[in-house]
């Protein structure tokens, strides 16, 4: 069947001579509408905000752990939206993750972990994922959709014991990773990080000097960041596993406001 | 079977003049050759027990598993060829993750049966690939549907079951649950009947060594698959080997 | 030309339901030397006889090196094994890079699994004619894994594969239990010990047949250089070798004595002279008998003094014959027999060669390939 050629892609009527249409157009004419003849869309919009937000969430180690707390707070713009959404969340024995940004990037991420956790659980040979392993997996992740102009537009904090010492590390929605012994992402990487350091500078902290500590500064963020709320979640991972104690909400006392003034 | 040997039997996607396609036929006895498995589906969940042929010493004990999980909830036990059998799994697995990504809840065990038995009837359509050589039993409990059970076989086909066999010793293996009242027997009580019957039914003389798996899915587990707890296994491995030894007993008795 | 009309393609199951070309590829990790897996509670290691294909080229490579904490021994296709290796490389280092963490042993292995299943199943595939023993060490320890062509894997306490392999698994099964509690040396010198018992008497271990790799913790994958291996090789030198004896199970009266690497005659003191006696009897009925022929299906004649088989020449037979119930192949019997009879230098394999005594023993111990375009190791 060879002689017959290409069905597909015929060969030119002729060969070095102008191509039929090529002096002319007329409207509606096929050749207008072939592939070749419109030009194609380069240019594809890509989320350049976050829709649903929330806002800080803090992180620092203790001596045989680490904790984790943020508030509940999912924002539309400047609007207090919605008051239930979870995200400081129990990965598995070893990991404990929060999280701040758009909330809706945060839940398809943490199915996708989810599932990982389930693999790992079917896979059945008795190993977990470990806290470095996740903070390596989603740096990865988000420096690739950065990469590809469309980030997640999220921050990470993953909390763990790795090889029985306490970890803690983030990721940003632009694939920057670090660890650190206290960390605070968004407008609490302005205010609470200061007091964090502060307290760890002055010596080791035990668990409850840490869960007292980040307790203060969920307080100082409330009071300072308009995107932040009275009810938050804390959560504490330890060799003992991971706990993620029920929502608390921050006793708040505004009879000072009149003292301060706008100019 | 006169069509073996005619020539009609070499392809998947053949049938013989009297309306058989033998490929199919010979891939399920490639499961009769493999170790006994059985699966029961009791009053509150599925219990699954596999005669698994240890075929040399050097071989880690405990290793090299016939009973897989396919999600939390789903447990599943085959026999055959175990390399085809890890590939269903696989396919299984993934057919459980998809359907959680798509409804963000586990999959219900009649379409996972659904979803896997396409693929391994896919398996015996085409001449270029050739059918699985291994059935496979699945088995969940859930709060709204209660245990649930089914068996695939290398053709494809499926069925629900409450009590099932495959492998070497399956008739043996049937008879043997034929006369449990299923329905009536919780999973603690079908542990101790399912280690009884395998051990009952293993060949001693052909198959020296071999290593019991037991798992569950029930109520009790919160509806998640799991290898039986070692100290319940060990319990009822007990039970049964004392179970033969009595039996064997009065057999002697009556010469 | 074919054995039968089932065993043309991958895709064809057999009445029986078995998958001849499958089997067939099993016996090509046959063709390769033998290679040695074994573990204690801290360390995996791979011993692998290396050979030369002519006295002018190289050592075949046998040890691979995957990753920091996992090596693979070869046997079978050098070419299949080396896709695999690539494989594996690739996926330890993806996985390095997306989890920062070694890959776990059993879950690279399952992985191997299922990509060598999927040219089991399809008609313009072939399995990969290679068997590998991985070493690897990880969290939960030392661990040793087989894999087949069949894509079987096993998790394995110790193993040996390749040619004339059942002698050292002979000696593995023997010494099993006393692995877990040795330290490296003691657990090499097994090692080397399993593995010379696949050797003809003529050849011994030395430091350019033999490979050995090491794993375990704070210890990346190690291939020992010129001088680990001598001192390894200096643990076992001088033993008596049992190979050169089918007597270390008792049976066979006594070993003839002799150290290794003496030039030897072809004993009548062994406790037979054919190695293929009983194969014929095999053929026939499916079962080994426990009295041999009177004479085999070479004309090899047995005297009725030396009938008996010693057991654990029996136990060798039997062990291969499990996987063949219609149709046993000399050469595999051979194989697995050959170690226990110091005299069969004679070209006792093939029945035309029997009366020429004049072969070069090396060549045919370590170089009798089949003729074709992939290269064994």
């Amino acid at each position: 069947m060879a002689f017959m050629g290409d069905m597909m892609n015929p060969a030119p009527f002729w060969q070095n001579g102008p191509a039929p249409g090529a002096f002319y157009n007329f409207p509606g004419n096929s050749a207008s509408f072939g592939p070749g003849s419109h030009t194609v869309q380069e240019f594809k919009a890509h989320s350049a905000s976050p829709i649903t937000t929330t806002t800080t969430v803090i992180g620092v180690k203790f001596d045989k752990g680490c904790v984790i707390a943020a508030d509940m707070l999912g924002s539309y713009g400047s609007l207090a939206r919605f008051r239930d959404c979870p995200r400081v969340t129990k990965v598995n024995d070893l990991i404990l993750l929060g999280n701040g940004g758009d909330y809706a990037d945060y839940q398809y991420l943490k199915s996708i972990i989810d599932q990982k956790i389930i693999d790992e659980q079917c896979i059945g040979d008795g190993l977990q994922l470990k806290p470095r392993s996740l903070h390596c997996w989603l740096t990865r992740v988000l420096y690739n959709k950065r990469s590809k102009m469309d980030p997640l537009w999220s921050n990470y904090i993953v909390a763990g014991i790795q090889d029985g010492e306490p970890f803690l590390g983030t990721v940003d929605k632009l694939g920057t990773a670090y660890e650190d012994a206290a960390i605070a992402t968004g407008l609490g990487a302005y205010m609470a990080t200061p007091l964090l350091r502060d307290a760890a500078d002055k010596g080791p902290l035990d668990q409850e000097s840490a869960k007292a500590l980040v307790r203060k500064c969920m307080e100082v963020l409330f009071y300072r960041d308009a995107r932040s709320f009275w009810r938050y979640q804390l959560g504490v991972v330890t060799a003992a596993g991971v706990t993620i104690d029920e929502p608390t909400d921050l006793k708040h006392d505004w009879s000072l406001a009149h003292m301060i003034e706008m100019v | 079977m006169s069509s073996i040997g005619t020539g009609y039997d070499l392809s998947a996607s053949q049938f013989s003049p009297d309306g058989r396609v033998f490929q199919v036929e010979y891939a399920a006895k490639a499961v009769e050759n493999s170790g006994t498995v059985i699966g029961l589906r009791g009053k509150d969940g599925v219990v699954f027990a596999v005669e698994k042929l240890v075929t040399s010493k050097l071989y880690e004990p405990g290793a090299n598993k016939r009973i897989f999980h396919a999600d939390e909830h789903v447990g599943i036990a085959v026999s055959g060829l175990i390399s085809d059998a890890r590939q269903i799994v696989e396919t299984a697995r993934t057919e459980a993750s998809n359907y959680r990504s798509q409804y963000q809840i586990p999959v219900p065990l009649k379409y996972l049966n659904e979803r896997v038995s396409m693929y391994m009837h896919a398996y015996t359509l085409y001449s270029a690939v050739r059918p699985y050589g291994c059935s496979v039993v699945m088995g969940t409990w859930s709060e709204h549907d209660g245990p649930q059970m089914y068996m695939l076989d290398p053709s494809g086909v499926s069925f629900s079951y409450f009590g099932c066999a495959v492998g070497k010793a399956k008739q043996a293996a049937k008879t043997e649950i034929e006369k449990l009242k299923l329905a009536d027997l919780t999973v603690k009580e079908l542990v101790k009947e399912a280690a009884r019957i395998i051990y009952l039914v293993h060949d001693e003389l052909k198959d020296k060594q071999f290593e019991l798996e037991l798992s569950w899915v029930s109520k009790d587990t919160k509806g998640r698959h799991e290898m039986v707890p070692r100290e319940i296994a060990a319990e009822a491995e007990n039970t049964a080997k004392q179970a033969l030894a009595d039996i064997e007993d009065s057999d002697e008795g009556e010469m | 030309m074919f054995r039968n009309q089932y065993d043309s393609d991958v895709t064809v199951w057999s009445p029986q339901g078995r998958l001849h070309q499958v089997e067939y590829a099993m016996e090509a990790v046959k063709l390769g030397s033998a290679t040695v897996g074994l573990k204690n509670k801290e360390f995996a290691v791979l011993i692998a006889l290396k050979r030369a294909v002519s006295e002018l080229s190289a050592y075949q490579k046998k040890i691979i090196h995957i990753d920091e904490h996992i090596g693979i021994s070869i046997s079978g296709l050098t070419a299949d094994a080396r896709m695999l290796s690539r494989y594996m490389r690739t996926e330890c280092l993806n996985y390095r890079y997306s989890h920062d963490a070694p890959m776990p042993v059993g879950r690279l292995i399952s992985m191997i699994g299922n990509k060598m299943q999927i040219c089991t199943q399809r008609y313009d595939k072939r399995p990969l004619g290679v068997g590998l023993l991985v070493a690897g060490y990880d969290d939960q320890g030392p661990h040793i894994y087989q894999t087949c062509p069949s894509a079987n894997f096993f998790d394995c306490r110790a193993m040996a594969i390749g040619a004339r392999s059942q002698s050292a698994r002979t000696y593995l099964e023997k010494h099993l239990n006393t692995f877990l509690d040795c330290d490296l040396h003691e657990l090499v010198a097994h090692g080397l010990r399993a593995l010379r018992d696949t050797l003809p008497n003529e050849v011994d271990l030395n430091t350019k047949n033999v490979s050995i790799a090491i794993v375990g913790p704070k210890t990346p994958l190690r291939i020992s250089d010129e001088a680990e291996l001598t001192q390894f090789l200096g643990l076992v030198e001088g033993e008596e070798r049992r190979g050169g004896g089918a007597s270390a199970t008792g049976d066979a009266g006594p070993a003839p004595e002799g150290e290794a690497g003496d030039e030897r005659e072809p004993q009548p003191a062994g406790p037979a002279t054919c190695p293929c006696y009983g194969v014929v009897n095999v053929k026939r009925r499916g079962t080994v008998p426990r009295r041999p022929l009177r004479r085999c299906g070479h004309g090899h004649g047995v005297s009725a003094s030396d009938r008996l088989l010693p057991a654990d020449i029996l136990e060798a037979v039997e062990e291969v014959l499990k996987n063949y119930t219609t149709f046993v192949c000399l050469a595999v019997i051979a194989d697995c027999v050959l170690p226990f009879f110091p005299s069969r230098n004679k070209g006792l394999v093939g029945g035309e060669k029997s009366s020429s005594g004049d072969h070069e023993p090396e060549d045919e111990a370590l170089s009798g390939l089949p003729p074709g375009g992939l290269t064994t190791s």
